[in-house]
């Protein structure tokens, strides 16, 4: 909708200019209306390149908090879809012990939830807030992370790094002396560490290997 | 002596239009400049990055700040060049005198920095198309508010203006004598130096602190009628042509 105020605008300003210089276009003109057509251009531009963020600013501390609370409870009903990275199954032997593995050392936890019966597979679900950028949440794409059953063994583990790059409008000086942000504090990324949603058959152990946290879900 | 009896504001109408063709070329030296800080400005701003948990993140600020701050000195010495005496000169061919001529340059003045401020913002956006296509494709996250953009042109438009004026007042010292060129650049570092930065802060606190646009627009407003209405007093007294 900016872009379209924007046009109109620019749409003025060229017909004003273009009717105030004179019809025989000599190399100032040409540079000047030149100039306008690539403002204008990249004005239009910028808003197909650029991504929307999220309208809403978000607390990364409350989501964070919220998020966790719902895992531990067993109250994912309420959790945003946003947040759900990847859900997968697996289907298990008859195994008495399954073991956990992760070489993620940040924070990782692994919330586990017994069903009511012993059906032989374990549900999994990623959650991962991802990105959020001075409180816009960043839709999260790149999904770095897997998990891998075999023998026994349930592998959560980072498969590559995954490479962010984001640009950032900010108000120019001229604007922000009549704005009343805190321009200092604008610049902020935060992310939270990832969770693991088990659901597991009735009589299944669990085991660990790597340093994590594992929190049985009430 | 004509019977015909002179028209302040056609006269002022005529001087505008012709003055805005005559010096139509002062355009291409905007384009040059804020290109030029367009180019200054892909490097970006603020940075932060986070690493950790497989992921590895950066992200930059980007704005039209240092456009804007080519865009003032480009004022001050178009402002300062307009009042030489090869572009005093131009105005012989038409029914004048000091005061129709200053008027007319400020009029001048004031289209130039509205159209300088309106393209010195536009300017962000070519700065994020840039950065995006050529020099890091990574993802642009743009917000900009209408009510923003419309505070950012007016807002800059008028401290052009003000460095207009400024860069105005300059110029009619210069035409009184040419020791001005030197001694008042010295004077204002000197004084700046002498006590401190003090009058620097003084003037930062009473313009870049100002958090209303009104009450920024009516002090600038007041302080370049204040620059212009000395020039036009300096320049008044000198000979038609000198």
């Amino acid at each position: 909708m900016t872009s379209l105020y924007l046009l109109v605008i620019i749409g003025a300003i060229a017909i004003l200019s273009i009717f105030l210089i004179s019809k025989k276009i000599k190399t100032t003109y040409a540079i000047l209306i030149t100039y306008s057509s690539i403002l204008l251009i990249s004005t239009i531009l910028v808003g197909f390149i650029s991504i929307e963020p999220e309208n809403i600013q978000i607390e990364s501390e409350a989501v964070s908090q919220q998020l966790n609370n719902a895992l531990k409870n067993g109250d994912r009903e309420n959790i945003d879809p946003l947040y759900v990275m990847k859900e997968e199954s697996f289907q298990i032997d008859e195994e008495k012990v399954l073991t956990l593995k992760s070489n993620y050392e940040d924070g990782l936890t692994f919330y586990i939830e017994r069903k009511a019966e012993d059906d032989g597979q374990v549900d999994s679900t990623i959650y991962h807030i991802g990105p959020i950028v001075n409180g816009h949440y960043v839709e999260n794409s790149l999904e770095p992370y897997e998990l891998h059953y075999s023998e026994n063994m349930l592998d959560y583990y980072v498969n590559r790094v995954a490479r962010l790059i984001f640009h950032m409008n900010t108000s120019e000086f001229t604007i922000n002396q009549f704005k009343h942000d805190d321009v200092f504090a604008i610049n902020e990324i935060h992310t939270q560490a990832p969770a693991v949603y088990l659901q597991i058959p009735k009589s299944l152990s669990i085991d660990r290997d790597g340093d994590f946290f594992i929190e049985y879900v009430k | 002596m004509s019977l015909i009896k002179a028209d302040l504001a056609e006269i002022l109408k005529k001087q505008y239009f012709f003055k805005f063709k005559a010096n139509i070329d002062v355009f291409s030296s905007l384009v040059g400049l804020q290109l030029l800080a367009v180019l200054f400005s892909l490097g970006g701003g603020m940075y932060t990055g986070y690493y950790g948990g497989g992921m590895d993140i950066s992200m930059k600020l980007y704005s039209a700040d240092m456009v804007i701050l080519f865009t003032m000195i480009w004022a001050l010495i178009t402002s300062v060049t307009i009042t030489t005496k090869p572009y005093r000169n131009y105005e012989f061919t038409f029914v004048t005198n000091r005061i129709s001529s200053s008027l007319s340059n400020i009029l001048f003045l004031l289209t130039i920095s509205l159209l300088a401020g309106f393209t010195s913002m536009l300017s962000a956006n070519l700065i994020h198309v840039l950065v995006y296509f050529f020099i890091d494709s990574g993802m642009l996250i743009y917000e900009q508010h209408m009510q923003d953009i419309i505070t950012g042109v007016i807002s800059t438009s008028l401290y052009i203006f003000l460095f207009c004026s400024f860069g105005y007042l300059f110029g009619a010292f210069i035409q009184v004598h040419k020791v001005f060129s030197g001694l008042i650049p010295v004077g204002i570092i000197g004084l700046l130096l002498f006590d401190g930065m003090k009058l620097n802060s003084t003037i930062a606190m009473f313009y870049f602190n100002e958090p209303s646009l009104f009450m920024f627009f009516i002090k600038t407003i007041i302080l370049a009628g204040i620059a212009f209405a000395v020039a036009i007093l300096i320049l008044r007294n000198m000979e038609v042509k000198r």
